[in-house]
């Protein structure tokens, strides 16, 4: 075995204290951030897998304000847009092939151009895809067909009904032309057929069989992909939409606006998985949080190798003197952190999977909770990225102990009686080891975090200065303590002045310490104050959106019943619900639309401009409101702020014949009613939404049952259900309000648990720095035992110097905390375009010292006994 | 044993020399002076000469035994091993020389605790690079020379002080040095054990033919060497040397008596 090893080994053997607590401290702070990476990834995996699987990797789906633009121009100014990485153009339409087995009716999706890079919206499980080949251009009827065939892709069960496989010839037709219907003057009115030409037709070949999966799975495997000339040609369901796929980190907020006006935007949800502002902000929140679990691990870490060079440096002096070189002091230092870096890591990725794996069957998702994930995939770059930080800033922080001794002669480390920071004779070890700590725990590893780690971040650069602030904040405590630690000292001796006259001894130890290791007690309160600081940033935040659930119940909810039905008519709804007793007022909503990617819904101009409803009092927006000339709509404060609108926008929207339409936005409100999802909604008067998306007179599925005075909403409301026989449930607004809090309960509950665990590795970090401390004094705790010190004195200063770290990280803590919850509530809203007041959580305030010097004395206990096992007799003994 | 002194010289019996000093100086600074602690020292040690450098608290004598093993550099001055100039080489140069040719018997044992008797002993056969195991019969038999064979399991903590530097002076034999420095061996230890130590170095010169110099400020571990140096106020009195020993303790005592040590 060579010396490296043979050191190394039983240096763990003999201190495996000291192995366990760098052990633990590299492994829990990389399994926190592998959980929350896991869980991230197979949130949003699981996600997408969910909403639409046939879609592929489209981010959005859009459609030409103008109709009667040119696919090629339009293919081309989307390709102009900023963040926009790939476009292709998209139709579906229902085609008759005839193939040797017969003939049959499929939908067939015109996809172009080609071949189709990068959206994966089929898999070809046989053959070839399509390219530039099968394009060529639909030859016009009757025309002689071209000498090579254009190729088609088949759903595996169209090809086996029409007895094709791969180079098999069918022919692509228009099937029979049958009734038209379009939207005029709110009915649905039957179009004339025109007289026909000759149908189109054409002879494909077969160049490809489609896996069932994606694209290949819709209508059970019978459909077809061809080029878009051809789905042009043949009986067209919709009209053509496009597709686009955002750049890496693209903002898709920016995007959307830059689309606004030229393009309505039909389908972002499948883009918007995880990527909605708030959304963003809880994801990023999250790990956000896990680079600070990280920097606590790492704070352990250089705690335990950087202090424990006293229990080590007569060791290393030895090997010197014996004539061990430089090389085999460095390799014996950089084996070591290796080897704790390597275990460390490989123990985090390890536990972080198990963390994941509860986190997945307790149904938490980063996303929030209760919400499922069912995929377990591993996204091994930024998982092995963690793990090599673990790996690399363990080697860091044997650095620095290493360079140390190097530096000091042989003969001063075995002359030295006393090898503490400030020692008499002139032997300062951990001189400067908190300014290399400052280095690499404030500086360099939040970098090095934040560049690898895949925030969800928009190009905006607001989340990038919340970010900023956030760490210019820590980094300024940070720089105080540890560059200042003679701060920490005097406020720490000012904190044992009121126990001086119960405990004397304890007092008088502590303030020794305080003055000789003022370094090691800095960087302890720093790791406790940073986490009792995100305590009370997050309970900040939670308090906020609370604060703003409130403001919305009572603009939105209070005394209202929202009750569901059956497609019914007004009429119907107003004669069973008006007659109930404690109703003051309904408000039917008649209509939904969605196409223009929000939720749009009709209201009467009556409803609109009631009391404490969006138009009340305003005349002259309730003239707007309905002019027959006009579309104008109301839209909800989440809305406005997610779309960037205000009064006086124009949204371009479709009707239902495809014709772009557009509707001014006149308020932003949210008195009109209630949406379950999101609170993000808009009302325009019935009338356009007739017009417009010719909707039944069986129009009313929701409606509002506005509450007299004194009247009970669950009473009503079961009242409500019971006279009109199409209800199938009520909600009150206690209820939704009750639910909107449980919402924000349960989600940042996420949150809990990560404190905790960091409020464990700043425990684990408060235990090492003391207990190493310990180690170091032993041979002085037993001189001031055998002059007869008493066991509880000794006890005591232990646990006092706990509570003056931790009196200190709450005064700190609380003191900062003020700011940092006006920033981080104000960048929330910044970022998730939310309207929250900023509310402290006093109660926490008042907590937080409470969390601190529990944690404390838990952590000052191990220390304190372990002390107390040291025998005076032996401590005097030898030198 | 002879109790005169020998005619006052600094030259070196005849052969060559395992060790020489010439002229060594050494200053340290202090309250912005700088004090001498050694003042042209030169003297020379035979192949297996056990020599002893006496002198009282404060001399030097710890200060001159480090320049020796190359710990410390001399403010001027030459420090041969063998006829090699430990002063001409770096930090580096020196530890090669400390683990290739010198063992090093220390006064606080400054044994690892962590390693058990027979792994202190053979830790600087690992420094150099070796397998102990080849070397089993050696360790073995330093083991029952020094008399700690059945300790060799034990930790450092559970030996006596006298136990401690019998494996002290094991660990510094194991390489077969050209050399061996002992820096007040039996500071740390009762009278009994000291003498007993002193016994056995003295018993390890003859039987191993090392060559081993020893410091102290007692003059009966002093009076166990072949030669005495007297170090006094960083000077060697190299007109007070004895020669031909071992001495009688009363030897020494005189002999101090008249330097007015």
């Amino acid at each position: 075995m060579s010396l490296t090893s043979f050191i190394v080994s039983r240096n763990w053997a003999s201190s495996w204290l000291r192995v366990l607590l760098t052990l633990s401290g590299i492994a829990l702070g990389v399994a926190i951030v592998v959980a929350i990476y896991v869980m991230d990834h197979n949130t949003i995996q699981s996600r997408l897998r969910s909403i639409d699987p046939q879609r592929g990797q489209v981010d959005l789906e859009v459609q030409p304000v103008d109709s009667n633009a040119a696919v090629d121009g339009t293919l081309a100014r989307l390709r102009e847009l900023r963040g926009v990485q790939g476009v292709a153009a998209w139709r579906e339409a229902r085609g008759m092939v005839r193939g040797p087995g017969g003939e049959l009716e499929l939908v067939v999706f015109g996809l172009g151009p080609l071949p189709s890079d990068g959206f994966e919206h089929y898999v070809v499980a046989r053959g070839r895809d399509l390219g530039a080949v099968d394009v060529g251009g639909a030859p016009a009827a009757g025309a002689p067909l071209p000498g090579v065939l254009p190729g088609v892709l088949l759903g595996e069960e169209a090809a086996k009904l029409l007895g094709v496989d791969v180079g098999g010839t069918l022919t692509l037709a228009e099937p029979p032309a049958m009734q038209r219907v379009v939207c005029k003057d709110g009915q649905l009115v039957p179009v004339p057929s025109e007289p026909g030409g000759e149908p189109f037709a054409v002879q494909v070949q077969v160049a490809g069989v489609l896996a069932a999966e994606r694209l290949g799975k819709r209508e059970q495997q019978r459909m077809a992909v061809v080029a878009l000339p051809f789905a042009e040609r043949l009986r067209p369901v919709g009209g053509t939409l496009f597709h686009l796929r955002r750049e890496e980190g693209a903002d898709l907020d920016r995007l959307k606006q830059d689309l606004q006006g030229r393009f309505v935007v039909q389908d972002a949800r499948s883009a918007l998985i995880g990527e909605g502002a708030d959304e963003r902000a809880f994801r990023n929140g999250l790990k956000v949080l896990g680079g600070l679990a990280l920097l606590l691990g790492m704070y352990v870490v250089f705690q335990t190798l950087s202090h424990s060079l006293v229990a080590r440096i007569r060791q290393l002096g030895l090997l010197r003197c014996l004539g061990a070189g430089t090389g085999a002091i460095t390799r014996i230092f950089l084996f070591d952190a290796l080897l704790l870096g390597v275990v460390g890591s490989g123990l985090g990725i390890g536990l972080g999977f198990l963390l994941a794996l509860w986190l997945q069957r307790e149904r938490i998702s980063s996303l929030g909770l209760g919400k499922e994930w069912q995929t377990f995939e591993v996204p091994w770059l930024p998982v092995g990225w963690t793990a090599l930080l673990g790996v690399v800033f363990t080697l860091a922080g044997a650095m620095f102990p290493l360079i140390r001794a190097r530096q000091l002669p042989a003969l001063d480390i075995l002359r030295a009686r006393g090898l503490a920071p400030g020692a008499d004779d002139g032997v300062d070890l951990m001189r400067g080891v908190h300014q290399w700590m400052f280095g690499m725990l404030v500086v360099a590893l939040p970098a090095a975090y934040l560049g690898m780690t895949p925030l969800a971040v928009e190009e905006g650069g607001e989340m990038r200065m919340v970010l900023l602030q956030l760490v210019g904040i820590l980094g300024l405590f940070g720089t105080v303590l540890l560059l200042a630690p003679g701060l920490t000292s005097l406020l720490g001796r000012v904190l044992l002045l009121p126990v001086r006259p119960f405990s004397p001894m304890a007092a008088w130890l502590v303030h020794k310490v305080l003055g000789r290791a003022a370094g090691r007690i800095a960087a302890s309160v720093c790791g406790l104050a940073a986490v009792l600081l995100a305590v009370l940033g997050l309970k900040s935040i939670t308090h906020s959106l609370h604060a703003e659930v409130g403001q919305f119940a009572a603009r939105a909810l209070d005394d209202r019943v929202f009750v569901t039905c059956q497609p019914s008519t007004a009429d119907a709804v107003r004669a069973a619900a008006a007659k109930v007793p404690g109703v003051l007022r309904l408000e039917l909503f008649e209509g939904e639309e969605r196409s223009g990617g929000f939720l749009l819904r009709g209201l009467d101009v009556a409803a609109a401009g009631a009391p404490e409803r969006p138009l009340e009092a305003q005349p002259k927006l309730l003239h707007d409101y309905v002019d027959p000339q006009r579309r104008t709509m109301v839209v909800s404060t989440r809305l406005a702020k997610a779309k960037g609108w205000q009064p006086g926008t124009l949204v371009a929207l479709r009707d239902k014949n495809g014709a772009p339409v557009s509707y001014e936005v006149i308020a932003v409100d949210d008195r009109a009613g209630f949406d379950s999802d999101e609170r993000a909604f808009a009302i325009a008067e019935p009338r356009w939404l007739h017009t417009d998306f010719c909707i039944p007179d069986t129009c009313v599925t929701r409606f509002t049952v506005c509450l007299a005075p004194g009247a009970d909403g669950e009473q009503v409301g079961a009242a409500v259900r019971a006279s009109l026989a199409t209800a199938s449930g009520y909600k009150t607004g206690a209820f939704l309000e009750g639910y909107l809090r449980r919402d924000i309960q349960r989600d940042f509950r996420l949150f809990d648990l990560l404190l905790f665990l960091m409020l464990v590795l700043a425990g684990v970090g408060l235990l090492n720095g003391m207990t190493i401390a310990m180690l170091g004094r032993v041979r002085e705790l037993g001189v001031l035992r055998a002059l007869g010190t008493k066991r509880g004195s000794l006890c005591g200063s232990f646990l006092l110097e706990g509570a003056v770290v931790a009196g200190l990280a709450s005064l700190l803590a609380c003191g900062l905390g003020v700011g940092m919850a006006q920033l981080l509530v104000l960048g929330m809203n910044r970022v998730a375009r939310l309207d929250a007041p900023v509310t402290l959580p006093w109660v926490w305030f008042l907590l937080v010292p409470v969390l601190a010097f529990g944690t404390a004395v838990v952590a000052s206990l191990v220390p304190a006994l372990r002390a107390l096992r040291e025998s005076p007799a032996e401590s005097v003994r030898y030198e | 044993m002879s109790s005169t002194p020998a005619a006052a010289t600094t030259v070196a019996p005849p052969g060559p020399a395992v060790l020489e000093a010439k002229s060594l100086f050494r200053f340290r600074a202090a309250d912005g002076q700088q004090v001498p602690i050694l003042r042209d020292v030169s003297f020379a040690l035979r192949p297996g000469e056990f020599a002893t450098i006496m002198g009282p608290s404060g001399s030097g004598k710890s200060t001159l035994l480090h320049l020796l093993a190359g710990l410390d550099r001399p403010t001027s001055g030459q420090v041969l091993l063998g006829g090699d100039d430990l002063g001409g080489g770096d930090e580096e140069y020196r530890a090669r020389v400390r683990r290739e040719r010198i063992g090093f018997i220390f006064q606080f044992f400054h044994l690892l605790p962590d390693l058990t008797v027979e792994e202190n002993v053979t830790l600087p056969l690992r420094i150099l690079g070796q397998r102990p195991a080849r070397h089993q019969p050696r360790v073995d038999g330093l083991l029952d020379l020094l008399g700690v064979s059945k300790l060799r399991t034990r930790l450092p903590q559970a030996l006596s002080g006298g136990e401690m530097q019998r494996v002290s002076i094991a660990r510094a034999l194991v390489t077969q040095p050209q050399l061996v420095l002992a820096d007040e061996p039996t500071g740390n230890l009762s009278s009994k054990a000291g003498e007993e130590v002193v016994q056995l170095l003295r018993s390890v010169c003859t039987k191993l033919k090392a060559t081993i110099l020893l410091v102290t400020h007692n003059p009966r571990d002093a009076a166990a060497g072949d030669r005495v140096l007297f170090l006094h106020d960083g000077a060697l009195r190299t007109d007070a040397e004895l020669t031909g020993g071992p001495f009688r303790v009363a030897d020494v005592f005189h002999r101090l008596e008249e330097l007015g040590i």
